[in-house]
């Protein structure tokens, strides 16, 4: 049977100069807290990690998103097409909340809670989507 | 983002979408769980390609529909069934639903 995909996703310059601009806000960021801080404009030596740590946590969001959509429809499991869907939801809103909990731990928790959460939450997030695909993966 | 708007502010689309979370579907299949003409269908199936919303898979003579819902859009489309109006659904069809919805993998027939 001749298969023949109707749509297919694609990268445009846009989204690569929106990466671009993204990681040039990644090194600047936290650059000019420090500068703030040195130059007194700022009481928080902090500010700097936390900025940078939001920023993460807003690039998981964007990225997680995306995944539901951008990873390819068809076929990128070895299983059928339902299954494969519920692992890109999963992925993805697993992605998007881990952004959301990293950006509101770096920007009002303290910065050993933070620190601890990162440690402990991203890795889960990961985990648990690990875990998903290898329980497609068995099933 | 206004087309992905305008096509979460039907009932019928946002039906469909509801469907296609269960799993990929023919263009058939989709059309019996409506009291809809085959045409209005097209129309909205064509609405909700355009936002981007489902992916279109051409296998043969069938067409089959995928989600494809960011999380934004996922999110988006759960409010609006919250908040909005439902999809007139036959009784008839409902059992179809349910009988086609649990434990199904591969998509037979359709159009």
């Amino acid at each position: 049977m001749v298969t023949k995909s109707v749509q297919q996703p694609g990268r445009s310059p846009h989204d690569f100069l929106g990466s671009l601009g993204f990681a040039a806000l990644l090194i600047l960021v936290p650059l000019g807290a420090k500068l703030a801080w040195r130059l007194g404009w700022v009481s928080s030596p902090d500010l700097g990690i936390r900025l940078t740590m939001a920023l993460t946590g807003v690039y998981l969001i964007f990225t997680g998103n995306a995944i539901p959509k951008s990873l390819k429809p068809f076929g990128c499991l070895p299983h059928d097409s339902a299954e494969a869907q519920s692992f890109r939801r999963f992925a993805g809103w697993a992605w998007v909340l881990t952004g959301l909990a990293l950006v509101a731990v770096w920007l009002l928790a303290p910065v050993a809670a933070a620190l601890m959460f990162t440690l402990t939450g991203v890795p889960l997030a990961i985990a648990l989507v690990i875990l998903k695909r290898r329980t497609l993966a068995r099933g | 983002m206004h087309r992905v708007f305008r096509a979460l502010a039907d009932p019928t689309r946002r039906r469909v979408l509801q469907l296609l979370r269960e799993g990929p579907m023919s263009a058939g299949e989709l059309a019996d769980q409506f009291d809809v003409s085959k045409p209005t269908m097209s129309a909205h199936f064509a609405v909700l390609a355009e936002a981007d919303l489902v992916a279109a898979k051409k296998s043969g003579r069938t067409i089959h529909y995928h989600l494809k819902l960011s999380v934004l859009e996922d999110a988006l489309l759960g409010f609006a069934e919250t908040v909005g109006s439902k999809a007139p659904t036959p009784a008839r069809k409902r059992r179809t639903v349910r009988a086609i919805t649990p434990g199904r993998h591969a998509v037979q027939g359709g159009r």
